[in-house]
């Protein structure tokens, strides 16, 4: 393709959502095209204005929406109508015995219904859980991708880095991987904070490594976004749910500054 | 009924929550925004694949929230198509080639319809947001 076609690409590009041979025909033009990386650079850009007013927000209790929507789909689901006038008047004739038999029937259909659904339910909740953590490593894995990374490693001074940031500047999403993090303390909780000078420390979120150190997704918040430049990122260990500032001296720390 | 709005909610409820968000700035209204919406759509009928539903909840989210936050009032100046195609790829994150599939236009058409919607919201956001960097490393 031309210059001048691929250049329409740019902003696909600058938000992520180019298909794999469109990127990698574009990215390969883009070395040798001062104009498209200037175009590039101009589109990101508004993509992180975009962001600073439309963050990756994730509700305050999922759990709550999703059963808020089931609530909802249950209500919606149509169980039975209610007889017509000539129904009830066909019906009034019906023995005794009959009504009785029907009540039975009736009683062990919502039983095995109510069972039924109980069951269904179950599997849902499990084969959700299943989804949602496949669908929290495609995130971690889609964020860590692409020339739009940064990454930052906070060590101690004499180890080897134990934990590293990546900055997906055009998603806006920070991913936290862990190495050799040994286990929160019971009842305490790791918790990532920005540090821009001159200014307090604002929480990017609270985590918990797995036994393998696996990537953890920080969702960015507003209160980060308005923190401005970040010059560094620390972790501490804090009471579970966070503390609103930090409580112990780092443990880890990493410059911005010199980002790869 | 059920069962689809959940494998619905599951897959598109973030997408759409966050979207959400950013036409109403609270979680509760958010939330609430989500679940209306997800029950209203499933009442007309599910279109074939997930980008075409998503184009279907951007317009019906629009219609439902108000138009107070930076992010709806930057939005609000551009043309609908402009703004359907820019959430599909923002919030949604489908690639141009299902934009292009759900909106039934060429892949380049979308490109361009990206670029601008881009070029747009840069002039269309609020002076103190471009005055905000965001996070991240001095580059």
């Amino acid at each position: 393709m031309t210059h001048e076609q691929l250049i329409e690409s740019a902003a696909g590009y600058a938000l992520g959502v180019l298909d794999a041979d469109e990127r990698s025909e574009f990215e390969s033009h883009l070395t040798g095209c001062a104009q498209c990386r200037a175009e590039v650079d101009s589109y990101r850009e508004t993509v992180g204005l975009v962001g600073t007013v439309a963050p990756p927000a994730v509700p305050a209790n999922s759990a709550a929406l999703r059963a808020r929507i089931l609530e909802r789909a249950s209500a919606a689901r149509p169980i039975a109508s209610a007889p017509s006038a000539r129904a009830r008047q066909r019906d009034s004739w019906v023995p005794w015995t009959a009504a009785a038999a029907s009540i039975a029937i009736a009683a062990f259909s919502t039983w095995l219904y109510a069972s039924q659904r109980d069951r269904n339910t179950r599997m849902q909740e499990e084969l959700t859980a299943a989804r949602n953590e496949l669908a929290a490593r495609d995130s971690a894995l889609a964020a860590l991708m692409g020339p739009e990374v940064h990454v930052v490693s906070l060590a101690q001074a004499t180890n080897k880095p134990a934990a590293r940031v990546f900055w997906n500047h055009t998603r806006n999403v920070f991913v936290v991987t862990a190495h050799a993090l040994p286990p929160a303390p019971d009842g305490k909780t790791y918790q990532l904070w920005a540090i821009s000078k001159g200014k307090p420390p604002v929480s990017m979120g609270t985590f918990n490594p797995d036994a393998d150190g696996g990537a953890i997704v920080l969702p960015v918040s507003t209160a980060v976004n308005e923190a401005g430049f970040i010059d560094f990122c620390a972790l501490t260990v804090e009471p579970q749910g966070g503390s609103s500032q930090p409580t112990e001296t780092p443990r880890l720390i990493g410059s911005w500054r010199h980002v790869d | 009924m059920q069962m689809t709005m959940l494998r619905l909610y599951d897959r598109l409820g973030p997408a759409a929550y966050r979207l959400a968000w950013a036409l109403t700035g609270q979680d509760q209204a958010a939330q609430e925004l989500v679940a209306g919406t997800l029950e209203r759509i499933m009442g007309d009928g599910l279109p074939g694949s997930d980008a075409a539903v998503f184009l279907r909840l951007c317009s019906a989210l629009r219609t439902q929230a108000g138009s107070q936050t930076a992010y709806a009032q930057a939005a609000g100046r551009l043309p609908e198509r402009n703004r359907l195609t820019f959430e599909l790829a923002y919030f949604g994150g489908f690639t141009v080639r299902q934009i292009a599939g759900a909106l039934g236009e060429p892949d380049r058409s979308v490109m361009g319809t990206l670029r601008e919607a881009l070029e747009t919201l840069r002039l269309a956001l609020p002076h103190e947001s471009k005055e905000v960097a965001h996070a991240g490393a001095r580059r």
